[in-house]
Formats: C-alpha cells, structure tokens, sequence
C-alpha cells in the first residue's frame, strides 16, 4: 500500500492515542503532501496519476476530490486569479472517481433494489441507472458545486450519506405526497440530544453527522459501546447493562443506572466536543 | 471476509490503525472486503435474522467508523422502503420521466444542472433532498403528511377480522409492524409487546384511548373491534401502561427507542409531539 493511499480515512495508519483533532491534522498534512507531490509532477504525468482507474498509479480519493475541485474552480475563474495548473477536466475526473467507487456504488444499489423488491408492492420498482444517477447529481452538488472540503478527508462516510440522501431524493421525486421521510436515524438522534448551538445549523446535516463521527471517536471504548448499542442496535438500558454484565465478565452485575449514567457521560463528551469544534 | 480480519475489540481508532498495520490494505482491497461486510449485513437483514450493528462493529473493528455510517444509512434506507410498502399502487402518481443520464452534465456549472429538463434531474431535489433531512424539515413534512399519522376517519371502516394480535391485523392490511409502530408514534417493541400481552377483558377503563384512536385508524378498524383484540390476554400490559403513563406512552415515545421510560427521547421530537398531540 502507498503511504498516502489512504489519506481519505482519518483512521488508518495512525497511531491509536490520537484526538480527533489530531486525527484530522494528520489527515489532512497527508492529502496536502499527496497534493504537493502531485503538483510536482508534469502535466502528462499528473494527468496518468489523477486518470488512474486501479493499480499503484492511483491517488487517494482525498487527493482526486481536491484535483476536482481545484480544476472546477480554475474553469469557473473568469478573473485569472487562479494559478493555472493543467489538470484533466472535471467530468473526466468525476467519472475516474465513479469508477473507482464502482463496487460501492453497485452494492448500494443491490441492497436498496433488494430493498425495494420486498417492501414495494408495485411494478414500479426503481432501476439500477436512476438511482445511480441521483447518486451522481448529489456527488457533483456536494463535491463540484459545493466544493465540500470534508470529501477530501472522509470520503467513505461522506458517501454513505450520500446514498442515503439519493436514495431520499429518488423516493420523494417517485413517491411524492406519498412518501414519509424516515425518522431520525442514529447519529441524528445523537445530534437531537445536543444543544442546537453546538452546531451550525446552517451546514447540511450530513456534514453535522461527519464531524459527530470523529467526535465519537474520543469517547472511551465503553462508552462507544453503550452509545452503538443504544443507537444502532435500539437496545434499551437493562438490556444493555445485561449484555456489558456478561461481555464486562468482572463477576460484578452492571446496572441499568450505571448503564444510563455511562450514555449521559457520552453524550456530554459528545457536546462538549461539539462545542469545542465550533469555538472561532 | 476471512477469520484474519476478525481482531481483538477495541476503540474504533484502534481497530482502524492495527488493520492498517497488519494488514496493509489498499483502498481497492479495503472496499471489496467492506463491500462483502455490507452484503452479509444486508443479507441477514433481507432474511429477518435481525443482525445487530455492534456485532460487525465488534467483529470487524477496521471497518467500524464507515460500519457506523454504512449502518445508518442503510437502516433509513430500509425504513423508508417500509414507510412505502403501505402505499397502495393505485395510489401513486404517475412516475417521473426517465431522467436525463447525468453523464455529460458539466459538474462545474451549476446552470447545468438545473436545466436539466424532466424527471428529478435538477439541483432543487438535490438541494431538497439533502435540506430535508434537517429535523425541522423532515418534521415539517411530516406535519405535511399527516393523512398517514391520521388516514381519513371518514373512510369505509373494513368489517372486524378474527386475528389474534395487533401485528397479525396489521400484517392482514399490509402494514409491517416497523410501520406500523412508527406511525402510532411507538417502538417497534412496544408493538410487539402489545401483541404478547394484552389488557384486562373485564376492565373498559383500561384502555388508553387516545391508543385505541390511533389503532382504529391505522388499521382502519372500529374502536371496539381493537379494544377486544388488546384486550386478547393479560392484564399485566395495563400496568405497565399505567407505570409509564399514557401521555408518556403516546407522547413521549420514539420510532424506535421504547420501554426503557426514555429521557433519552430528542427534545425537539418530545416538543413536536406534545405540541401534535
């Protein structure tokens, strides 16, 4: 694996100790480094590397979101303020990237048409092709036209969210008046619990949901543990003090109180974190 | 994904970088292993073996911080194809237009995506989709929407069915007891618990009938018809509906935290619901 290969995952290849501001330093001193050495190279070169589909060639997806970006803004600058770098043009990397993120793309859209296929009682089931295009217009609002810098570092989950909003999007276009909007998924129902000035309200909520990730990554193990339990898996407080009583295996019975009392302590890390993120 | 993969638990950070270390993955080798994760989450879903996210989260702790999102999304996903499942056919408005490919549109003009004529092909979904799912926007729409909280009273009531529990009469009208419980404002457990228990027959007080209001209307079934299927069993449910209280109980509940006398509950949606209620 090349030493900036992963640049878009904040966790890997770091040591463990880190906070997640640190974790986001270091994140981003690797996309810079990739991008500098990039820009070193010559424009043919440059261009093999950003063009690379597979292979040792390819740069990380932090680095090929930035190259995004910046050819999106030099072809936007009418005013010459943008320092001319030859890159490939946007669409050409757009669809490098579409390419790239093939197989999660295709396994989105096999587990939603799964999805659809035992929940929906119509032939009017959506296809392969429209979900991925709403895929795509949401990926170019939010990386092209938005130009969302948090695609750069957290790309996975950025484009997690983003299924989940084509999929949104697909189903109100299709659905209409018919469709109710999902409650509150996990994460939202964390950043529910947290006081509205902790965060921005005007950033979009899958950039809230992002920066509550690498909050959640400074909690202890056991607290990660509660929190996943009683947010992913919808467990109640006695039966999580049952399941940590027998994982935990002191031989001393874990309470439900002291079950409710390790979520209150995350969750105030949680803000407390979120407040700290959102000091100028 | 092989028995190597399978690490000590620990933080998420952890997991991550010790995969990292060990395994030296690339991203292309990451995303097919994470892809073949995702599948077999998705495939216990799809069979209702109820996989639970904190076991991959423990199993695969390289994976956990995209699990965690990957799990998210996912589970929305899946509840809004339930939420749909109750749209009758006949129903739906004709479909969009086959949308444009959006492959040729110039991602650096904006222009060009909102011209892009038919269909959904246009930056206002784009910009809906993603402002929708602010909690004051999603809960707006559902304020929106209330035909499906509380369908038309006025409709033809279907005549009373032998079915033995709430579920199995939701399960005869094609309401998934997910749905089911969400639009009562309720968990999917409390559902489900209704169903193994039941209220006193010889107590008519019992019955919370702002529950039975919403029971008669999701299942488009007379009050008495629902009070005799509550009251199918034990007595023991009045209790415990007693202990938690019924505005507790029809207020204060979530989609899918339940039972567990939740003052973990979003304020924003205990406002919402007690302005609603």
């Amino acid at each position: 694996m090349d030493d900036d290969a992963d640049a878009t995952d904040v966790n890997a290849q770091i040591p463990p100790d880190k906070t997640p501001e640190e974790l986001l330093s270091i994140a981003q001193a690797r996309v810079d480094g990739e991008v500098a050495t990039l820009l070193a190279l010559s424009a043919s070169d440059l261009a093999r590397r950003l063009l690379a589909t597979a292979g040792s060639e390819t740069v990380s997806f932090g680095a090929l979101v930035y190259f995004i970006q910046l050819a999106s803004a030099q072809a936007s600058a009418t005013d010459g303020t943008m320092p001319a770098v030859s890159l490939p043009t946007p669409n050409e990397m757009i669809d490098v990237l579409l390419e790239r993120i093939k197989g999660l793309n295709e396994q989105w859209v096999r587990s939603f048409l799964a999805l659809a296929s035992k929940s929906l009682r119509t032939n009017r089931e959506p296809t392969r092709d429209d979900l991925l295009q709403q895929l795509k217009l949401i990926l170019l609002e939010r990386i092209v036209v938005k130009h969302r810098e948090k695609w750069q570092l957290f790309f996975r989950r950025s484009l997690f969210y983003a299924q989940r909003d084509a999929a949104h999007a697909f189903l109100r276009s299709q659905y209409g008046s018919g469709f109710t909007p999902a409650p509150p998924g996990s994460l939202d129902r964390i950043l529910a619990q947290l006081p509205a000035e902790t965060h921005d309200m005007k950033d979009e909520l899958w950039i809230r949901r992002i920066d509550l990730m690498r909050c959640f990554q400074r909690l202890t193990e056991k607290q990660q543990v509660v929190i996943i339990k009683r947010y992913w898996d919808g467990l109640s407080f006695t039966r999580i003090a049952d399941e940590q009583s027998e994982a935990e295996n002191t031989g001393k019975k874990v309470g439900e109180d002291a079950m409710r009392k390790r979520h209150d302590k995350a969750i105030e890390a949680l803000r407390l974190c979120c407040e700290e993120r959102n000091e100028p | 994904m092989s028995d190597e993969q399978k690490q000590e638990p620990g933080t998420l950070d952890n997991g991550a970088s010790s995969a990292a270390k060990n395994y030296a993955q690339s991203e292309a080798e990451y995303d097919t292993a994470f892809v073949q994760i995702a599948d077999t989450f998705v495939h216990a879903y799809l069979s209702n073996q109820h996989p639970r996210p904190s076991a991959y989260i423990e199993k695969y702790p390289a994976y956990a911080s995209d699990l965690l999102a990957f799990f998210d999304s996912f589970l929305e996903q899946a509840w809004m194809l339930e939420s749909l499942s109750t749209v009758a056919p006949a129903a739906l408005p004709p479909a969009s237009p086959t949308p444009r490919s959006a492959q040729h549109q110039r991602p650096a003009a904006e222009h060009h995506i909102h011209d892009a004529p038919g269909g959904y092909a246009n930056a206002e979904d784009v910009d809906g989709s993603v402002e929708g799912d602010s909690h004051p926007s999603m809960l707006s729409l559902v304020a929106e929407h209330q035909a499906l909280y509380h369908p038309d009273v006025s409709a033809p009531r279907q005549p009373a069915r032998a079915a033995s529990s709430i579920s199995a009469l939701a399960a005869e009208r094609g309401i998934p007891v997910r749905r089911l419980a969400a639009n009562l404002e309720l968990s999917d457990a409390l559902v489900h618990w209704l169903d193994a228990t039941a209220l006193d027959p010889n107590d008519r007080n019992s019955v919370p009938s702002e529950l039975v209001e919403r029971l008669s209307q999701q299942l488009n079934l007379s009050h008495a018809d629902v009070e005799t299927t509550l009251r199918a069993s034990h007595p023991e449910a009045v209790k415990h509906l007693e202990t938690l209280g019924h505005d507790h109980l029809l207020n204060h509940m979530t989609f899918r935290t339940a039972l567990s006398h939740d003052d973990t509950l979003p304020r924003k949606h205990r406002e919402h619901w007690d302005s609603a209620g």
